[in-house]
């Protein structure tokens, strides 16, 4: 702050108490730090600079994300018209696996090209595109549908998912725990459908 | 319940060896899915969802939130008569709602 108001209204709001004074403020606009240590400026961006940066979803993609945190999913935004998804639709509709690989792990969002959601995620392809999301809302990968194969899809749905995690390690980690902590377990078989 | 279990969730389908450990917990029972167990910590069953009418899967009836209420009591070492009549009652209010 070079030049406060007229009666140093923001000093005497922030009490500074010295010049330079550091007050660190976070991607979500929050204040974090007050009156900070000129020498522990850095340590302290580094950490703030290490949290992830905050969620800025856009309304269109609230519930299907919502869905996508609880079922431990990704997003699949298919922007471009009816004929764009029906296409895309119909590579996956041939091949079984495919459909239900894409139907566990991503939830999908329809939305046109141009439109609204489209502009807050920051596309502007003007081709039909898949865009892969995290559930809170952070792009992964984006893939052109026009042309689009099954291979090519297969390796964008690979690729973009969230990571298998091993049933025998969960297993194994929770019996360890469960003897440290002089536990049960309850194992909870489940499946996506 | 967390102070006396450690839950967890193991997707047959998307979890990585999920099948396996699937059929080596469950046997030739069957009954669909889901389908819950209660393991001490060497890994020795104690406790199934396989009620004496059968799997009670998601419990939603009140046959199935009593046999749930039932698995806590046949397994736990911590958790005392009262803590098991709360968990028991949380659960038939939040099954209520999902009851047609």
């Amino acid at each position: 702050m070079a030049i406060d108001r007229p009666g140093k209204l923001t000093v005497g709001a922030f009490a500074v108490d010295s010049f330079p004074d550091y007050y660190v403020v976070d991607r979500g606009g929050n204040l974090r730090v007050a009156d900070l240590q000129n020498g522990a400026l850095e340590a302290t961006v580094q950490m703030l600079l290490a949290e992830p940066a905050p969620s800025s979803l856009p309304t269109e993609l609230t519930e299907a994300a919502e869905r996508a945190v609880r079922k431990d999913k990704r997003l699949l935004v298919l922007l471009g018209g009816d004929d764009d998804r029906a296409a895309f639709n119909q590579v996956s509709r041939l091949d079984r696996a495919l459909r239900r690989e894409l139907s566990n792990e991503y939830e999908t969002v329809p939305a046109p090209l141009g439109g609204p959601l489209a502009a807050a995620l920051g596309v502007t392809a003007t081709e039909a595109t898949a865009l892969a999301l995290d559930a809170r809302g952070a792009p992964l990968g984006s893939i052109a549908m026009g042309g689009l194969d099954r291979d090519r899809l297969w390796a964008f749905a690979r690729e973009h998912k969230v990571a298998s995690a091993d049933a025998e390690l969960i297993l194994a980690r929770a019996l360890a725990q469960a003897t440290q902590e002089k536990k049960r377990v309850l194992v909870h078989l489940g499946a996506p459908w | 319940m967390g102070r006396d279990y450690v839950t967890i969730k193991i997707d047959v389908e998307r979890n990585a060896s999920g099948d396996a450990v699937a059929k080596r917990l469950r046997g030739e029972r069957r009954g669909g899915i889901p389908w819950m167990v209660i393991l001490d910590a060497d890994g020795k069953e104690l406790v199934s969802s396989d009620a004496p009418s059968g799997n009670i899967g998601c419990p939603v009836q009140p046959e199935e939130v009593a046999w749930f209420a039932e698995m806590l009591r046949r397994s736990t070492t911590r958790l005392d008569d009262d803590d098991v009549a709360g968990i028991q009652a949380e659960l038939e209010a939040y099954a209520k709602t999902l009851r047609r």
